[in-house]
């Protein structure tokens, strides 16, 4: 075949070929290949395996057992990858509905157990996936065929997973990444993972009090959500973190010393995400970020996330970048959209109470931020609060070459802070309009910038 | 029987392949073809794959061949410079190790077809590719909003 032909270089390779590339792509990007053209969506023609049970009648545990044995059966007659929607029939002429579902053999799963809002299936709970070493109770010839899996990946997964799941994945000792998405009266997760596992997600899981991962070599912890009790055991590998809490159950008791081992756990990492009532109520309780025993050497890029800038959450910011010494780059994601969080009152402190000093002080506490060399604030409303924040962190900054900010509206600048006794016309020209510092020695200069190239987002995966 | 140590393939625009039958048997369709009619000094015909693809997967078979014993570190360099060609001829290739039935060869090129594949979108796959969009507009937002979580 020559070059100059303008022929499709892929499409007409032999289905067991092109199956076997896709079967080798992380998930998202084999889904991907779905919209490439009619013959790759015809690749993805989804199988639908339906179940007709009553669950009035059968135990769940009887009930799982039988959906273990047949979707073995089925998934054993499939030879590579394949996109599969399980759904549950209840009663006659009541079927439930199926949202996509993909299950990819071979390499990946994601299992769709979708119940359909049906309020039967909001059941409490709990999972244990132990992929450490082979479970011998749960030895089903069919699901060996899961023995190279890679990627789970679950969504809207109901009660009746309890047994399943353990029964069908424990056997997959390359597993590298799980995921977990609305899964609905899930309360506990305990994974018990090999030195292959990688990556643990969660998002959208309302019912969720606690996590316990055991992964010697987990680089990623992603989770969005309510705030439940994690413990992550081995985790010092970790390089990515996503903390994004976004409520706390309204009987909820904050356990500081928790969180603290939390971020303990998490203390390598290279890439994190926060949420900004954290840190507040971390310092409302009375934590002073630099007087505990550890520090984020590594952290290179910090995401904070938040409702809204007020002093409180601008002075615990300020109390946590004194214990991330190599940060680089800093984004600010000031997002009205997200929930606030009303703040409690808190009784007890650890070290003197911290947040009451006055700015002066707690701008003379900041230590320098060396590397610190681009910082960026979106959802900017010119408040009074934000340009103290910008004051800090010019301060702090000791080499930022690039402040961004971004408004609500999508309007981009780039800041820049000049002497008050320094100011001429000429510079005046360039700015689009101006703030005065605290103190009125200098002025904050907002120059339109391109936004048009936004950096891609760490947190994107939450509300 | 005395089997000769030399075996010659013919590929589809004609020209000559003389190569060690060890080499030659890395590929099960020219294994199975030994076997059934053990032609000696035969010329064995491989119609479906050219010269010049031919002689890369020759080139393929006569490496693992010879350097079975060399450290796995050496040998993954050699594979992914082998593999680190234009779109087309790696599209001629694992037609030719599909033909020949090399199966480390096809795996190897599925594997760089699947590194091609990893976090673009579907219009930079189709440009690569040259595939052809036979979708509406309307189609293709459909299936993404379907699959919404495949690409975000």
């Amino acid at each position: 075949m020559e070059k100059e032909e303008p022929t499709d270089l892929i499409s007409s390779l032999p289905q067991e070929i092109i199956r076997c590339i896709v079967s080798l792509l992380p998930l998202k990007d084999a889904a991907r290949t779905s919209v490439l053209s009619g013959l790759w969506r015809s690749l993805w023609a989804p199988t639908h395996v339906n179940f007709d049970f009553d669950f009035d009648r059968v135990t769940s545990h009887e009930a799982s057992e039988d959906v273990i044995r047949a979707l073995g059966r089925f998934l054993s007659s499939q030879n590579g990858s394949l996109r599969l929607c399980v759904g549950f029939l209840k009663g006659r002429g009541d079927c439930l509905i199926m949202e996509d579902g993909w299950v990819i053999l071979a390499t990946k799963v994601d299992l769709n157990f979708s119940g359909g809002g049906h309020a039967a299936w909001v059941r409490d709970f709990r999972l244990k996936l132990d992929v450490g070493r082979p479970c011998l109770v749960h030895k089903i010839s069919e699901a060996s065929c899961f023995a190279s899996l890679k990627n789970l990946h679950f969504e809207s997964v109901s009660f009746l997973a309890e047994d399943t799941v353990p029964a069908l994945f424990s056997n997959c000792l390359l597993l590298e990444s799980l995921r977990f998405v609305k899964c609905r009266g899930l309360q506990s997760i305990d994974v018990e993972a090999a030195s292959s596992f990688q990556s643990f997600e969660m998002v959208d899981c309302p019912n969720v009090a606690s996590i316990t991962l055991s992964a010697p070599n987990l680089k990623s912890f992603r989770y969005g959500g309510i705030l439940p009790s994690i413990q992550i055991n081995k985790g010092s590998n970790l390089v990515d973190s996503i903390l994004d809490f976004i409520q706390s159950p309204a009987n909820y008791e904050f356990d500081t010393e928790q969180l603290i081992s939390l971020l303990a756990d998490l203390k390598e990492v290279e890439i994190l995400t926060l949420s900004g009532w954290l840190l507040q109520w971390l310092c409302l309780a009375g934590v002073i970020f630099n007087k505990l025993d550890f520090q984020f050497n590594k952290l290179k890029e910090l995401w904070w996330k938040g409702s809204s800038m007020d002093r409180d959450k601008r002075d615990s910011m300020s109390c946590f970048l004194n214990i991330t010494p190599s940060l680089e780059r800093l984004f600010i994601d000031i997002d009205p959209q997200l929930r606030s969080i009303p703040t409690p009152i808190f009784h007890q402190y650890w070290h003197e109470p911290h947040l009451w000093m006055d700015y002066a002080t707690v701008k003379s506490n900041a230590s320098p931020l060396k590397r610190l060399s681009m910082v960026s604030i979106s959802g900017f409303t010119r408040k009074l609060d934000e340009v103290i924040l910008m004051d800090l962190l010019f301060e702090k900054a000791v080499i930022l070459q690039r402040m961004i900010v971004k408004s609500r509206e999508n309007n981009c600048w780039r800041v820049v802070k000049i002497p008050k006794s320094q100011m001429h016309q000429a510079l005046r020209r360039q700015w689009k309009f101006s703030v005065a510092s605290q103190e009125n020695k200098y002025l904050y200069g907002f120059i339109e910038d391109d936004c048009s190239h936004p950096s891609p987002k760490h947190g994107e995966m939450c509300k | 029987m005395a089997f000769t140590k030399k075996v010659t393939l013919k590929s589809s625009d004609g020209e000559l392949f003389i190569i060690d039958r060890a080499v030659a048997l890395q590929s099960r369709t020219i294994q199975y073809v030994l076997e059934d009619t053990n032609p000696v000094d035969a010329i064995i015909p491989v119609p479906a794959v050219d010269a010049r693809t031919l002689s890369k997967v020759l080139e393929y078979c006569k490496k693992h061949l010879i350097d079975l014993n060399t450290d796995f570190e050496d040998y993954s360099k050699w594979d992914k410079d082998f593999v680190d060609a234009e779109v087309w001829m790696l599209y001629d290739l694992i037609m030719a190790a599909d033909y020949l039935h090399i199966p480390p060869l096809i795996d190897l090129i599925c594997d760089k077809i699947a590194s091609m594949f990893k976090g673009q979108t579907p219009d930079k796959i189709r440009e690569i590719f040259n595939i052809d969009n036979d979708f509406s507009k309307e189609e293709e937002e459909d299936f993404k909003k379907k699959s919404g979580w495949a690409f975000k």
